[in-house]
C-alpha cells in the first residue's frame, strides 16, 4: 500500500488503529505506545494538588453557619492546610526524606508561626495562576506544629487532616513524620529514641497562642506507642505484588529500626 | 474487526474501569486519580510537545492543577474526560504561547513553535525510546493543524467529533487535516 493509495477510509481506519500492516499504522502505534516513567515525573505534584483540592472542596459547602461565624479548627485547617501540605509532599519527593532528617525539618520551612503558607509557586512546576488561594488572615494559619498537635489530640479523626496523613505516608507514620518535620536530632544513637524519653508535654517550640488544645493527651494514640510495622507491611505488599519504594522514600533517613522503638508495655515498665 | 497486538496497546486497557476511576477520583480516591493520571499524562505530554515544545511538562503541570480543581464539575465517561482534560491542556498551552509572545525575545508563532518542537526538542532525544520518539518527531514535523489532528486522534485517543470540539473545528475539518497528515507521513516513510 503506497502513500498515494491511502484513501480517506483507510486513513480513518489507521487513526482508529484498525488498519494493521501499513508502515504509517506502525508509526502511529509507536507514537501512541504506553507511557514511560520519564513521562510520569510530575505525578507527585499532581497528587499533591489533588489532595489539596479535595480538602478545599467539601469545606466550602459543608461548613455550617455557626462554623462560618466562629472559625473552628476544622475551618482553619481546611482554609490553610493546602499549601503547607503541598510543600511538605514536594519536599519529601525532592529529597527523599534525607534533608528532613539531616536538618530537622523541611529546608527553608519555618515551623513556628508562619505568616503565610508556603506558596505553591515556589515549586518548579506549579504556577501562581492556579495556586490555592492564600489564607484570608495570617493569624489563622496553622503551622505544621498545629497540624501535628491537632492530629495527636484528635487521633487523626478529622477528615481535614487527611492531607497530613497522606503526606506522612499513612496514619501510622504521622507522628514520626511530625517529629521529623519539627526537629529531631538524628545524631542520637539508635535505640535512644525518643532522645529525652517519652514526652509529657508539648515541645516548648510549638506555638501555644493559637487557641489550640493545650492539654497533653491523657492517652497517647496507638501510632505514637506502636510505630508502623514495616515488616508486616512489606510482606503484605509483596504478597500483593506491589512495590514499596514510594512508601519507603517517605521514611526519614536515619530513623531507628522499628525493633528499637519502645512499645506501650516497655514504656509502662 | 481484527485488532492486532500493537493496536491494542493504543487503546486504554479498560475504558469502563477508567470511567469508574474518574468517578472515584471525584469522590477523593487518590489511587483512582493516580490511575487516571498515569493513563492520561503521557498522552497530554506528547500532544503538548506539538504546541509548546520543551515547555510541555510545565504546561501539563498547569493543566493538572486546573483538572484537579475542576474535577468535581466534570460529568461523563472517560472518553469525554480525555477530551475535557485535553481542552484544558490546550488552553493552558495557548496561554503559554501568548505569554511567550509578549516577551521580546520570544515573539514566535504557534507554527514556529511547532517547527521548533520537531527539530530541536531535546527531550525527545533524551528520552531515547527510539520507536516512539522517532514517530513523534515525524508527526511534529507536520503542519501544525495536521500534527494536532493526528495527535488528538491517535495519541490522546479522541474521535473526530471530540477532537473537533477541542480544536474548535468541525469533525470534518479534523478528519481532513488528519488525512493530509497521514498522507505526508506515508510519503516521508517511502
Amino acid at each position: 500500500m503506497s502513500a498515494k493509495r491511502i484513501s480517506r477510509r483507510t486513513a480513518e481506519q489507521m487513526l482508529c488503529g484498525s488498519s494493521a500492516g501499513h508502515p504509517v499504522t506502525e508509526l502511529l502505534n509507536s507514537a501512541a505506545a504506553p507511557g514511560r516513567a520519564e513521562e510520569l515525573s510530575g505525578e507527585m505534584e499532581a497528587v499533591a494538588a489533588f489532595q489539596a483540592a479535595r480538602v478545599d472542596a467539601p469545606v466550602l459547602s459543608a461548613l455550617s453557619e455557626e462554623h462560618r461565624e466562629k472559625p473552628s479548627l476544622r475551618s482553619l485547617l481546611a482554609k490553610t492546610l493546602t499549601a503547607p501540605v503541598i510543600g511538605v509532599v514536594l519536599a519529601i519527593g525532592a529529597v527523599g526524606g534525607v534533608a528532613i532528617a539531616a536538618n530537622g525539618g523541611v529546608p527553608g520551612h519555618k515551623e513556628e508561626k508562619p505568616r503565610k503558607p508556603p506558596s505553591v509557586t515556589s515549586t518548579p512546576t506549579l504556577t501562581r495562576k492556579y495556586a490555592a488561594p492564600p489564607a484570608p488572615a495570617p493569624a489563622a494559619t496553622p503551622s505544621t506544629a498545629d497540624l501535628c498537635r491537632a492530629y495527636i489530640t484528635q487521633g487523626g479523626q478529622d477528615k481535614h487532616l487527611a492531607p497530613l496523613v497522606k503526606a506522612a505516608g499513612g496514619r501510622k507514620k504521622v507522628i514520626a513524620f511530625c517529629i521529623a518535620l519539627l526537629g529531631w536530632d538524628k545524631n542520637k544513637p539508635n535505640g535512644q529514641w525518643p532522645p529525652q524519653g517519652w514526652p509529657t508535654d508539648w515541645p516548648t517550640s510549638w506555638p501555644l497562642d493559637r487557641g489550640w488544645p493545650t492539654e497533653w493527651p491523657g492517652e497517647l494514640p496507638k501510632e505514637w506507642v506502636r510505630p508502623p510495622d514495616l515488616k508486616q507491611d512489606k510482606q503484605q505488599r509483596k504478597a500483593r505484588g506491589e512495590g514499596s519504594a514510594e512508601r519507603q522514600s517517605l521514611w526519614p533517613e536515619g530513623w531507628p529500626e522499628l525493633e528499637l522503638w519502645p512499645r506501650q508495655d516497655q514504656k509502662n515498665n | 474487526m481484527r485488532v492486532d497486538r500493537k493496536v491494542a496497546q493504543r487503546t486504554p486497557p479498560d475504558e469502563a474501569e477508567l470511567s469508574a476511576c474518574v468517578r472515584a477520583a471525584q469522590q477523593g480516591d487518590e489511587t483512582a486519580f493516580r490511575t487516571v493520571y498515569r493513563d492520561l499524562q503521557p498522552r497530554l505530554l506528547r500532544y503538548l510537545r506539538a504546541l509548546v515544545a520543551e515547555d510541555a511538562e510545565d504546561v501539563a503541570s498547569e493543566a493538572w492543577l486546573q483538572i484537579v480543581r475542576d474535577l468535581p464539575s466534570f460529568r461523563g465517561e472517560y472518553d469525554g474526560f480525555r477530551g475535557w482534560a485535553t481542552t484544558i491542556a490546550r488552553n493552558r498551552a495557548l496561554d503559554h504561547v501568548r505569554r511567550r509572545r509578549r516577551r521580546p525575545q520570544a515573539e514566535t508563532t504557534l507554527d514556529e513553535l511547532t517547527e521548533v518542537a520537531g527539530e530541536h526538542d531535546t527531550e525527545l532525544s533524551a528520552l531515547g525510546g527510539l520507536g516512539t520518539e522517532r514517530a513523534l518527531r515525524m508527526i511534529l514535523r507536520l503542519p501544525k493543524d495536521q500534527a494536532e489532528a493526528v495527535l488528538l486522534r491517535v495519541v490522546i485517543g479522541l474521535d473526530a467529533k471530540t477532537a473537533g470540539q477541542v480544536l474548535g473545528k468541525r469533525a470534518g475539518a479534523v478528519r481532513t487535516a488528519a488525512y493530509r497528515g497521514l498522507k505526508k507521513l506515508a510519503a516521508e516513510i517511502e
